[in-house]
């Protein structure tokens, strides 16, 4: 039998331990590529400060890059420790990416990252350039591999269900690794980092100023990260509404979810800007919808419907009763793998086997569900409205507030203005948490809105889990929960140590040998 | 080189040992609680088909699997 305390254990372990390590990622890949960009132009203006600036961004790029390590390979154990079921059933496809990742981030970034903080007196400049090129590189190839994983959760591609090993076999790596979803996630993700580590020198930059400090790295600093940002919190924006579109096409039910939107409406579909979602009365109250908007994002045309909850409900339902029969069927082929009729049967229904799965929740046999556990099971395939509603619209409106403020951040830096405006440098500073808080949405409407699957349209959550005991899923929790907990109080204290301490204070700049 | 460069470079190494010894204890302790093969789950394809329900029996005996045993770690 499912011990669902260890379902919900296990999902709230790995939510936790991924939304606390993609606090460290998106630095660690903005900072990175922000380093490049200073070191460049070293290398171009041969300006011994902008070598200093990347010395000193570097520091801090190394704590959070130290931190990130540490709390993403917990994450990989839980696979194995927490996920077993989900391990054998889809590891065929999953370990692959999974397994590149690791080879990226270890032998890749982390040996770059040795030579970048102490190579610097050892490799010529345009070397040491390379060097920090191949780190920033090698965090965005970390991500790739990473994503690809994830985007075949949300659409598994390339792969196949073999009734005698009881897996997902993979029969094209190719799809895996050309997934769209992978691609668009992969540069969205990616581009989000970017703005990640621009507000980052944006704000720590601003604060050196308000306090009259480091004047000089601060607004060379400012003056990169502005532009950097700019570019990048747009692309994100145009990023993001090709993911949303992807997720449109293959994942229709996240789509009607994210818009609260119960019933299918006439196209082009209204964008709900504000609503009220009411879970239990299956209706959005107070709506305020600007015209065309999802159709356009949804879409791409002015044509087609967006389809609503309770229509992909209805869908699901026909796909739970086709699944009732790839599931006996499959019950058959496990008693005899060459009964022809079994196997043409399964064949029939196999792409609706996952949603047979989910009747596992209220019966233990599905061949004898009854219409209302067909029902419970179709309605199971609704994500949480009112979580997804709400957290896209806070990541959407922190993302168009950072192109605002990267704008007028790119409007000061081109008229050398940033001092005579201490209201921008106060607002720049109290902005450095808004796009890790934006990210974190980001990842909630991603994996809460593919619940109830762990693949989805493949493999329920509840049949991935372990069949470990609660107590022992509690106990890790506890030490993930202390451990993050100490390392979050360590980078805290190190990032706030070296930012007081500044380009000054650590002998960057000024110069120390210029001055004697 | 002289006795100070001598005793930082001693004294590094102390330190170093004695990290790597607690870090070796902390592994172990870890395997021991959680990975070690009395906490390893079982997954493979027949305990993968009983989580699934499907003992493998002719569809047209709807029989409910009440129990699909041997998934359990333990």
């Amino acid at each position: 039998m499912i011990d669902f305390d260890v379902v919900t254990l296990s999902r709230l372990q790995f939510a936790l331990t991924a939304l606390y390590h993609f606090l460290f990622v998106p630095l660690t890949l903005g900072l990175s590529m922000l380093l490049v960009i200073m070191e460049s132009v070293y290398v171009m203006t041969k300006k011994e400060i902008w070598k200093r600036m990347t010395k000193f961004w570097g520091v801090l790029f190394g704590i959070n890059f130290a931190m990130g390590v540490a709390t993403g390979i917990t994450m990989e154990f839980q696979f194995g420790t927490n996920w077993a079921y989900y391990s054998h059933y889809v590891g065929d496809i999953f370990g692959a990416p999974l397994a590149l990742e690791g080879l990226m981030a270890f032998f890749l970034e982390s040996t770059f990252v040795g030579l970048f903080f102490f190579g610097w007196d050892r490799l010529s400049r345009v070397g040491h350039l390379l060097v920090t090129a191949l780190v920033a590189l090698g965090s965005s190839l970390s991500a790739l591999w990473i994503l690809i994983a994830n985007a075949w959760m949300q659409n598994p591609a390339g792969a196949e269900f073999n009734y005698e090993t009881m897996r997902m076999e993979l029969v094209s790596f190719g799809a895996v690794l050309f997934n769209p979803v992978a691609q668009a996630k992969f540069v969205h993700t990616v581009a989000a980092g970017y703005v990640v580590g621009s507000v980052f020198v944006l704000a720590i930059s601003s604060w050196y100023l308000l306090k009259g400090r480091n004047t000089e790295v601060a607004r060379r600093s400012m003056a990169v990260a502005a532009s950097f940002g700019l570019a990048c919190s747009l692309s994100v924006v145009v990023l993001g509404d090709q993911s949303g579109y992807e997720a449109s096409e293959n994942q229709k039910m996240k789509v009607a979810a994210i818009e609260a939107e119960w019933e299918t409406a006439a196209a082009p579909a209204a964008f709900t800007l504000f609503g009220l979602p009411d879970v239990a009365a299956r209706k959005t109250y107070a709506e305020v919808k600007v015209p065309w908007l999802l159709g356009l994002i949804a879409t791409r045309s002015i044509d087609q419907k967006v389809p609503g909850i309770f229509e992909l409900v209805a869908r699901a339902r026909e796909r739970v009763k086709s699944g009732i029969l790839a599931h006996a069927a499959l019950q058959t082929l496990r008693a005899d793998h060459d009964d022809a009729a079994a196997r043409a049967q399964f064949e029939a229904h196999r792409a609706d086997l996952g949603y047979g799965l989910l009747l596992l929740r209220f019966t233990p046999d599905p061949a004898a569900a009854t219409a209302a556990q067909i029902e419970l099971a179709a309605w199971s395939t609704v994500p949480n409205v009112p979580v997804l509603f709400w957290s896209f619209r806070f990541m959407v409106g922190i993302g168009m507030f950072l192109v605002l403020l990267f704008t007028a951040a790119f409007y000061f830096s081109a008229r050398h203005s940033f001092q005579r405006n201490r209201w921008f440098l106060r607002l720049a500073f109290c902005s450095l948490p808004l796009p890790w808080i934006a990210a974190e949405f980001g990842w909630v409407v991603a994996e809460y809105g593919r619940q109830p699957w762990a693949v989805d349209g493949v493999l329920p959550t509840f049949l991935g889990t372990s069949t470990t005991t609660a107590a022992n899923v509690w106990l890790s929790l506890a030490g993930f929960v202390v451990f993050y907990t100490a390392l979050a109080v360590v980078e805290l204290y190190l990032m706030t140590r070296m930012i007081r301490r500044g380009p000054d204070g650590l002998g960057y700049w000024p110069d120390p040998a210029a001055g004697t | 080189m002289t006795g100070a460069g001598v005793d930082w470079r001693s004294r590094l190494k102390r330190d170093i040992g004695w990290l790597l010894m607690a870090k070796l204890g902390f592994l172990t302790l870890l395997w021991a609680v959680f990975f070690s093969g009395s906490h390893r789950c079982r997954a493979d394809a027949s305990a993968t088909a009983n989580r699934l329900a499907l003992a493998g029996r002719p569809a047209a005996h709807h029989v409910p699997i009440a129990n699909p045993g041997g998934d359990r770690c333990d």
